[in-house]
């Protein structure tokens, strides 16, 4: 025994004297290459590397530079909770923007994901391959048609129904608003819940079905409560996906200054936080109390990407977490 | 009482024997069932199949809708005479558009994936790295309108460069630049270590081993992102409409307004009168098929690569 454990703790001892000797040979070598040629390649590398971070520190640097006098000099409270936006008497007041972007993605929300969610079960679990094949990328490829487009398809068919069925004075309402916006962001849900789905380990599903479930009852009680936290990050992207929407929105959601009454009517025009940026972007004084709470306005959709993304993230990682470990 | 009990009795013992499905679970205490396994299931996976087709039918409406008015509008002069003869010509918006996506990709390539190469290869971690790529992968996420923002505050305002095609450029490139960085990077990092490592024993340097060996490997991915940014540029709207999208009659300078698809049909769609209505939709049409093949050619370029990574 304790010659075998010798020769064990011994052994190690020689490889890594092998290692040693190799390193100290080549290890100069490749050195004294790289020394020989001073690249400037490198140089033009690290010059446009260090630009490109520059932009995206500039991008974040500036926003919140500009939006900062609408704290210091408006009031953050003031902002945030005023409920009414009159550039000509000075107000700034974004409730109605907030109410207006939570109203939309809700009813968005509410429509896409119990449906998208069956359709990304649908396609992981049961679908026959030749479907599968044909449906995800149809739906993906469907996810790259620009929000302009969805927005004008919005205008002259939803809005005129809406009005029709309602019989509203306009069809440019937070429903039609939250139409569009749920088929706008079907396909993202759709698309992340099925890789969700499909990333839970083959073995669940062959236990569940070993011990005599049936597919449906496996695909219940074992594959679906597995995928749940993927399920919800694709639920979440969605969510950030159609509160930065914009041009959709912009053309079907109506953009009227006020909060509805009562404050969840969704047959009312609301106006979007996206819109707010969109429709007084042009008409603002450099400098002036309106600019910066525009881009009041733009830091907060970046906080709210913020929150999202760190959410989604710890979502995913927790999910990657649990199927590695069980 | 107990014929009621034989029925029951009966029906377990056809479901054993049959499939033999229920044997384990039928010696378990069990709530009361409204349907027996097999059939709950037969009506659930109705249902999500029905949501499947549900979303098929609604997503297949949407483009059917654009495709049969935009064909119903769509006319080669549209596309080939210039505005002056032929009134509502989108000629130069479609030029635009092209130039427009060319420009902002050959400005944020190049940073793009400079910066992509430095956080793989060069970086060694870090708190500021980690902030870094944090920031990166947030700021791809940030919603375009706050680019138009950043972009007419920036460009148009404060660098002077007006309503231009230069401040498009820029600010298209500002928008899709965390999605190259972030898409070169995945490639990157897809390079098996071995090829590195490989290069390395044979003595060659850390700046060719990236040139001739990890950067052909990844130029697949690379390529992929390239392409979907582009697809990603051609139909916004958003980030472009104040830093000079607007209608013109032609291309007249880089330092002027410009036409783009997404902007002309935004700003036909608010203004125009109705009865331009199907031109308008023959836009709409036109900018999918635009983007639509971007996206099909990123997926051939994707699926190539794997079949090449498969075979070797």
């Amino acid at each position: 025994m304790t010659s075998t454990n010798n020769q064990a703790t011994e052994l190690p001892e020689i490889q890594n004297a092998d290692n040693l000797e190799v390193q100290e040979e080549s290890v100069p070598v490749v050195l004294a290459i790289g020394k020989q040629k001073p690249s400037w390649q490198r140089i033009v590398l690290l010059i446009l590397a260090s630009l490109s971070i520059i932009i995206v520190v500039l991008i974040f640097t500036y926003t919140i530079i500009n939006g900062f006098p609408i704290i210091t000099e408006y009031g953050l409270f003031k902002f945030l909770f005023g409920s009414s936006w009159k550039p000509t008497a000075e107000e700034y007041g974004i409730l109605h923007g907030i109410v207006g972007t939570l109203l939309v993605v809700i009813i968005a929300m509410v429509v896409a994901v119990p449906i998208s969610v069956s359709c990304a079960i649908y396609i992981s679990e049961i679908a026959p391959t030749p479907i599968r094949n044909f449906l995800k990328p149809t739906v993906e490829l469907l996810a790259s048609i620009p929000s302009i487009v969805y927005g004008f398809f919005g205008l002259f068919t939803f809005v005129p129904a809406v009005k029709f069925i309602f019989k509203l004075p306009t069809g440019e309402t937070a429903l039609s608003g939250g139409l569009i916006l749920a088929i706008m962001v079907i396909p993202t849900i759709v698309s992340i819940a099925d890789d969700a789905i499909r990333a839970v380990p083959q073995t669940y599903r062959e236990g569940s079905l070993a011990l005599g479930a049936t597919r449906w009852q496996t695909i219940r009680k074992i594959v679906t409560p597995a995928a749940t936290s993927g399920i919800f990050a694709a639920v979440i992207l969605a969510f950030g996906r159609a509160i930065g929407e914009t041009m959709a929105v912009l053309m079907i959601a109506g953009g009227a200054p006020e909060i509805p009454t009562p404050f969840f009517n969704i047959l009312s025009p609301v106006d979007p936080l996206t819109t707010i940026i969109a429709r007084e972007l042009g008409e603002s004084e450099k400098g002036g109390m309106q600019f910066h709470a525009i881009f009041g306005v733009a830091v907060v959709l970046f906080v709210i990407t913020f929150l999202i993304n760190v959410i989604s993230d710890l979502v995913i990682k927790r999910y990657a977490k649990k199927l590695r470990g069980a | 009482m107990s014929t009621e009990q034989e029925k029951k009795e009966k029906i377990d013992s056809r479901i054993t024997s049959s499939n033999g499905i229920g044997s384990t679970f039928d010696q378990l205490p069990r709530r009361k069932r409204l349907m027996q396994p097999k059939s709950s299931q037969k009506a659930m996976f109705g249902m999500l199949a029905s949501s499947a087709v549900l979303i098929f039918l609604v997503l297949l409406a949407v483009l059917l809708t654009i495709i049969i008015n935009g064909v119903r509008g769509f006319n080669f002069k549209l596309i080939f005479l210039s505005p002056r003869d032929y009134r509502y010509s989108y000629r130069p918006a479609i030029f635009g558009t092209i130039l427009i996506i060319l420009g902002a990709v050959a400005i944020a390539l190049p940073l793009g994936l400079a910066a992509a190469i430095y956080l793989t290869e060069y970086a060694k971690g870090g708190i500021i790295v980690n902030l870094i790529s944090q920031g990166i992968s947030n700021l791809a996420a940030v919603p375009s309108i706050v680019f138009g923002v950043f972009g007419y505050a920036f460009f148009t305002l404060a660098l002077k460069m007006n309503k231009s095609m230069y401040a498009g450029w820029f600010t298209l490139a500002c928008m899709i630049l965390p999605t190259i960085i972030r898409t070169s990077e995945e490639a990157l990092k897809n390079v098996p270590n071995e090829y590195r490592e490989g290069s390395f024993a044979l003595g060659v340097t850390k700046w060719r081993t990236i040139r001739h060996i990890v950067l052909p490997a990844a130029l697949p991915g690379i390529s992929t992102g390239v392409i979907l940014s582009l697809g990603r540029a051609a139909g916004e709207t958003a980030a472009i409409l104040f830093v000079g999208g607007a209608i013109v009659p032609g291309f007249i300078s880089f330092g002027s307004k410009f036409g783009a698809l997404p902007i002309q049909l935004y700003l036909m769609a608010i203004s125009a009168p109705s009865d331009t209505r199907f031109i308008q939709w023959s836009i709409a049409l036109v900018l999918i098929i635009i983007v639509f093949g971007f996206n099909v050619s990123a997926i051939i370029v994707r699926n190539r690569s794997e079949k090449k990574q498969g075979r070797s």
